[in-house]
């Protein structure tokens, strides 16, 4: 066909469909009427067909271009999910997050190793050299320790929580995110909280505080560490996308793991928030320390329920199970022989 | 589903391919300069917010409380710099389907590699990548390399930021070529003109707006559409049409015969100067 000729049979189209591209780049898809998208998605298609006819009649014509680049706005607007949701909120914390966790279960045992090896280093570090626990533990800690008033001193509780719960959100996304260096950091990072833990653990278990420091700590740390660890466990899975991506490139690889991991990080993240409510409110008040150690665990015992049991399918019942294995006997069917 | 260098391909679901024409390198770095402006300015209004309150909290407590008060608000300020500046690039990139501010006054726009719009996660992903990317400096580095610039925090979140300004307007690709002529003198009434239609007008404009061919070419070309015109006008032998020269004849029967054919107004007419060098030729019709 003549260049004129295609043009002048779908130019009035093509304006149309521009028009229509730049209204809807700038309104949301909800105020449209349902003729509207339908107009907007028939005069996309036929603007795409043109393309095709473009591309191979008029390659190198300028109305090539012009037909790429609106199709390409077109299909920009035209291929997006559905606009964020609270209900989607809702349902993903109540099954996608548990499962996307059991989904990645592995990552979360070794980023929880990291910790536990983490600890027990600390722990012998003090052992063998007791004049360094200075490193990572303020000696006000100890002095507070020997008074028997292990409450850290936090006279603005509502100052308090935000820093607390905002520095912790900020550890839990470095230590994701750092995962897109081989996972190497992430690892460090994870082993470092437990290296602090255990030199903290050592040196009141020298200094006879035990029960005094962890009623201290059990309240929030229980929340705290399983959120770091858990984030840890996706920034592991990033590394490992890039260190063995399989038959996939390393970009698909890389790209699977951000999206099957963003919504666990984010979900269980967001729990820092009741963690450092907790710091602030709970751990340095004059609650005795069973019930603080109590508190921590039924946190504890929450969020691993949640992570653990939600989001599971409901079990097949027998009836409704499909059998694989044709029924043998003499009316069964039988399989035609290769070649018959 | 890429091809190339600097473009993204995609394959629609009725199998048409539309290539993205990728963002470079200096044009994000340009467009990160004016969102860096705009957290800039976030930054400092927290900033200073953070530490008025922490002033009031400390100037009521004792002592050693307002040192607390102090090392708190520091722990503060760190933690809420980062969080806003990942927050400032999702919620941005969220509310305009992949535009920040900065991308807006470039003309970018974040998408799927799939050509999609991408989804809050996928932004988050691209936002919080920015801790790598931007301190620790990977990205711009891998950008550099990457055939499509893409940097980490879109590898992570399987994104690829596009052009979105169009090279091409729908005016300037539908408008026709132009003819190029040595005069605008119609000459003499031709005979015979009442023969020819709108196929024979199609057939002397295309020759007529392709300067570019070489003169021997053009003279051969010239000769045998003007001949099979003339049959077609059914000139007798010793009519004086015969005797013009041949582009000649083209050029004046394109200018009596334009008038009644093109209703849409007049093509855009350029001077042929032979002697030009050609080296930029006006695009063609096929």
């Amino acid at each position: 066909m003549n260049l004129e000729a295609f043009i002048a049979g779908r130019q009035a189209r093509w304006a149309e469909l521009e028009a229509r591209t730049s209204t809807l780049a700038q309104s949301r898809l909800r105020g449209l009427r349902a003729d509207d998208v339908e107009r907007f998605a028939i005069l996309y298609r036929r603007a795409a067909s043109d393309l095709a006819i473009a591309r191979r009649d008029y390659p190198d014509q300028p109305i090539t271009e012009y037909l790429n680049s609106l199709c390409g706005r077109a299909h920009v607007l035209l291929n997006r999910g559905s606009p964020p949701r609270i209900h989607n909120a809702l349902s993903f914390f109540a099954t996608g997050a548990p499962r996307a966790f059991r989904a990645n279960a592995g990552y979360f045992l070794a980023s929880l190793a990291c910790l536990l090896s983490g600890t027990v280093a600390g722990w012998l570090a003090y052992l063998l050299r007791p004049d360094l626990r200075g490193v990572l533990v303020p000696d006000s800690l100890f002095a507070e320790m020997a008074q028997g008033s292990p409450g850290i001193g936090v006279p603005q509780p509502f100052l308090a929580a935000p820093s607390i719960f905002l520095h912790n959100i900020e550890v839990a996304v470095v230590v994701f995110v750092l995962g897109l260096c081989l996972g190497l950091p992430t690892a460090l990072l994870i082993f470092l909280q437990g290296w602090s833990l255990g030199t903290l653990g050592a040196a009141v278990h020298a200094g006879g505080y035990d029960y005094a420091f962890w009623s201290l700590i059990a309240a929030h740390g229980v929340l705290e560490l399983s959120v770091i660890v858990t984030a840890g466990a996706a920034g592991l899975r990033l590394g490992d996308a890039l260190l063995r991506p399989g038959l996939r490139t390393r970009a698909d690889a890389l790209a699977e793991a951000g999206r099957e991991t963003v919504g666990l990080l984010v979900a269980t993240v967001l729990l820092l928030v009741i963690a450092g409510t907790l710091e602030a409110f709970v751990s340095p008040s004059s609650l005795p320390g069973g019930a603080k150690i109590a508190i921590g665990l039924g946190v504890g015992t929450c969020f691993y329920a949640w992570l653990l049991l939600a989001g599971r399918s409901p079990r097949a019942r027998p009836g409704l199970v499909l059998d694989a294995t044709p029924p043998a006997g003499p009316g069964a069917p039988t399989a035609l022989p290769l070649g018959a | 589903m890429s091809a190339g260098y600097d473009t993204q391909r995609v394959t629609t679901a009725d199998n048409v391919g539309i290539s993205f024409r990728v963002a470079g390198l200096a044009t994000r770095l340009t467009a990160a300069i004016f969102d860096g402006l705009i957290l800039a300015c976030i930054l400092v209004v927290t900033t200073v917010l953070i530490v008025a309150i922490a002033d009031a909290a400390g100037a009521n407590g004792n002592g050693s409380s307002a040192i607390e008060i102090f090392s708190l608000a520091g722990y503060l300020l760190a933690a809420a710099w980062l969080l806003i500046i990942v927050l400032y690039f999702t919620v941005a990139q969220a509310v305009s389907g992949g535009k920040t501010p900065g991308k807006t006054v470039m003309g970018l726009r974040a998408i799927r590699v799939d050509g999609g719009t991408a989804s809050l996660g996928a932004y988050f992903l691209r936002s919080a990548a920015l801790i790598v990317d931007g301190l620790l400096g990977v990205g711009p580095v891998l950008m550099f390399f990457h055939p499509q610039s893409r940097r980490l925090g879109d590898l992570l979140a399987g994104t690829v930021v596009v052009r979105e300004r169009t090279p091409v307007t729908l005016l300037a690709a539908t408008a026709p070529s132009p003819v190029y002529l040595r005069s605008i003198d119609p000459g003499p009434a031709i005979d015979g003109l009442g023969n020819l239609g709108e196929h024979e007008l199609l057939a002397v404009r295309t020759f007529l707006s392709r300067p570019g061919l070489q003169p021997d070419q053009r003279i051969e070309l010239a000769g045998r559409l003007a001949g099979r015109l003339l049959d077609r006008m059914e000139l007798p032998a010793g009519a004086p049409e015969r005797m013009w020269p041949p582009e000649l004849l083209l050029e004046r029967l394109y200018l009596q015969l334009a008038p009644r054919f093109e209703t849409a107004g007049p093509y855009p007419v350029y001077r042929l100067d032979l002697r030009a060098p050609q080296g930029a030729r006006p695009p063609s019709v096929t």
